[in-house]
């Protein structure tokens, strides 16, 4: 497998304060990677950074993607390179709807006019995908959405825009459990061996639709363990504890 | 070039803030076009303002009442549309008119107003008194362009019986200096009253706006709400004041001015107002100013659009709830409007 994203010895900081503490880490493409840990611990830092927020500064440390050095690049032009981040709290903007955001974005960062019809007709698949009512397209970007609904758009935009690179940032909080399967479901079907997955989650019920080949717990801005599938039942069964005493937390 | 002053606050503040009133240079008038209706069935010739109207200053007030007067009447129970086009020309820039509207009782009013006209400097001052009979209903909707050196003034007052409703929705997107100036006066009790301006300021635009609505009558409504952006050189003063007159009881009125200031040479004042001696009355105002929401600009990039995309879809945002307001026909052209003032933004 060919790697997709490399980061090495990263460290973030916002004003004076460092969150991230050296992280390092590799993703090949067609692997699944779940990031795991207490809350505050630098996980949703660790994807904004990737994603290239300017709220957070590298302080130190490379971020790779596809080989090119990105870690000065900015948010869009890392959107355009195929990474997507789902948002763990999605902002609405109201005056424009889904269907136009979504096919303006699917033109800008496939970098191809979307001829109308036959993206109505992929909206309307996708919509149906997820269970969604087709008047959705119609609605303002997250205008309105219950918490769920904003976590289902995330996963609308993401499986049209087709990134190299999905980071889910607690996208099955806030679901109901038809809600939670649903969404896995179309996580599973948009993952294959060309992209990649980083997960963040706190609930294991979305792992029980998506298997991870990496697991990674995350404590105090840096990554403590790194392991397999069955570090998911670990931290079910005894919690994060031994990772606080270690961390002296 | 003369000097006036104009929208004047009605409570005045401490002069050192000079907020009381605007100074701005008033030209002086040449060639004037001609308004033109999109149907004369309604319109007479004649009339003068009410004694008790006010305008923006003396000047413009006497500026508008120069120019020729039409009154135009609604019958009881009846419905009409209207278009008047105000259309300034290269060898005519400049207008100035007054227009006296009557809606009888049970009327209605769907009245739309275009402003255009080319970049040659001149002058429009209109005034329009607007007279709203027991449970009638007046739309209007105004879309302003082009005529980016031309110093506009929009006067009207308004006057609304028991269960009557005025809805004034306007795109001030062109004009050099524009100035509105609007009162409202809620004689009747249920009456309503709603004011909602988008703009899209740039270059060196100026745009001086000036509400003031009077609720008389019991659990009467008010609405103003002005939202827009402001880049370049532009500036944008806002003064809104809802006053609320013993033995309204029952009425709520709110106000709210939003702008985005897009470069750091623009300038936003925003003077919301609210006057009350009636105890039971519910009165809301709000105004934010400043840079555009960084989270929202964050998210639309990280959907790849480039910052300028993102700018012109997060100001789309804020000036749509005024744009869907508008009468349909004049939608795409607001939008559209705005979309190239935003990729022009500096000049």
């Amino acid at each position: 497998m060919s790697e997709l994203i490399r980061i090495e010895n990263l460290h973030v900081a916002v004003g004076d304060k460092e969150l991230l503490h050296g992280i390092s880490l590799t993703v090949n493409k067609g692997e699944t990677h779940v990031i795991m840990g207490v809350n505050g611990a630098g996980k949703s830092t660790l994807l904004h950074a990737i994603m290239g927020n300017p709220a957070y500064t590298v302080t130190s440390g490379k971020i790779y993607f596809e080989g090119q050095d990105i870690t000065e690049l900015s948010v869009d032009k890392r959107a355009r390179l195929g990474i997507f981040l789902s948002f763990q709290s999605p902002v609405s903007v109201a005056g424009i709807t889904m269907e136009n955001f979504i096919r303006t974005a699917k033109t800008t960062v496939s970098g191809r006019q979307q001829r109308l019809f036959p993206f109505k007709r992929l909206m309307k698949q996708r919509l149906s995908d997820l269970s969604m009512d087709p008047s959705y397209a119609e609605r303002y970007l997250n205008d309105g959405f219950s918490g769920g609904e904003r976590k289902k758009s995330e996963i609308l935009q993401m499986r049209i825009l087709d990134p190299v690179l999905a980071m889910l940032d607690e996208t099955d909080s806030g679901l109901d459990v038809d809600a939670v399967r649903i969404v896995s479901k179309n996580i599973s079907e948009f993952h294959n061996e060309n992209n990649a997955l980083l997960l963040i989650t706190h609930l294991n019920q979305i792992l029980r639709f998506i298997q991870p080949d990496k697991v990674h717990i995350l404590m105090n801005g840096q990554i403590v363990q790194t392991g397999g599938p069955e570090l998911v039942e670990e931290i079910e069964t005894h919690g994060f504890d031994s990772y606080r005493t270690a961390e002296g937390m | 070039m003369e000097k006036i002053l104009i929208n004047r606050l009605p409570m005045l503040t401490y002069r050192h803030l000079h907020t009381n009133e605007t100074e701005i240079a008033f030209p002086q008038q040449a060639k004037t076009a001609d308004a033109v209706f999109s149907s004369l069935a309604l319109v007479r010739p004649g009339g003068s303002l009410p004694d008790t109207f006010q305008g923006a200053s003396r000047e413009t007030r006497e500026a508008a009442a120069a120019g020729p007067a039409c009154r135009i009447d609604i019958p009881d129970g009846t419905e009409q549309e209207l278009t008047i086009t105000v259309a300034l020309k290269e060898d005519r820039p400049d207008y100035a008119g007054v227009f006296l509207f009557r809606l009888g009782k049970k009327a209605r009013l769907n009245l739309t107003w275009k402003w255009t006209g080319t970049g040659k400097p001149g002058r429009c001052c209109t005034a329009s008194s607007y007279e709203v009979g027991e449970e009638a209903v007046l739309r209007v909707s105004k879309i302003q362009t082009g005529m980016e050196n031309t110093f506009l003034c929009d006067q009207r007052e308004c006057r609304i019986a028991g269960g009557g409703q005025a809805d004034f929705v306007s795109a001030e997107l062109g004009g050099g200096d524009t100035i509105v100036h609007s009162r409202g006066e809620l004689d009747g009790d249920h009456s309503v009253m709603k004011e909602s301006l988008c703009y899209a300021g740039t270059g060196r635009q100026r745009l001086d706006l000036f509400y003031h609505i009077t609720h008389h009558g019991k659990e009467s409504e008010s609405l103003i709400d002005v939202r827009g952006s402001l880049a370049g050189q532009s500036r944008k003063i806002f003064r809104g004041t809802i006053d609320f007159k013993r033995g309204c009881s029952g009425a709520e009125g709110t106000e709210g001015d939003y702008a985005v200031q897009l470069d750091p040479g623009a300038k936003n004042i925003s003077l919301p107002l609210l006057l009350c001696t009636e105890d039971n009355v519910v009165g809301n105002h709000a105004s934010s100013a400043g840079q555009l929401d960084r989270e929202k600009m964050y998210y639309l990039m990280s959907r790849g659009l480039s910052p300028e995309e993102a700018r012109r879809i997060a100001v789309e945002s804020l000036v749509r709830p005024v744009i869907d307001r508008l009468e349909p026909s004049l939608q795409e052209e607001a939008l559209q409007d705005i979309r190239t003032k935003l990729n022009h933004k500096g000049e």
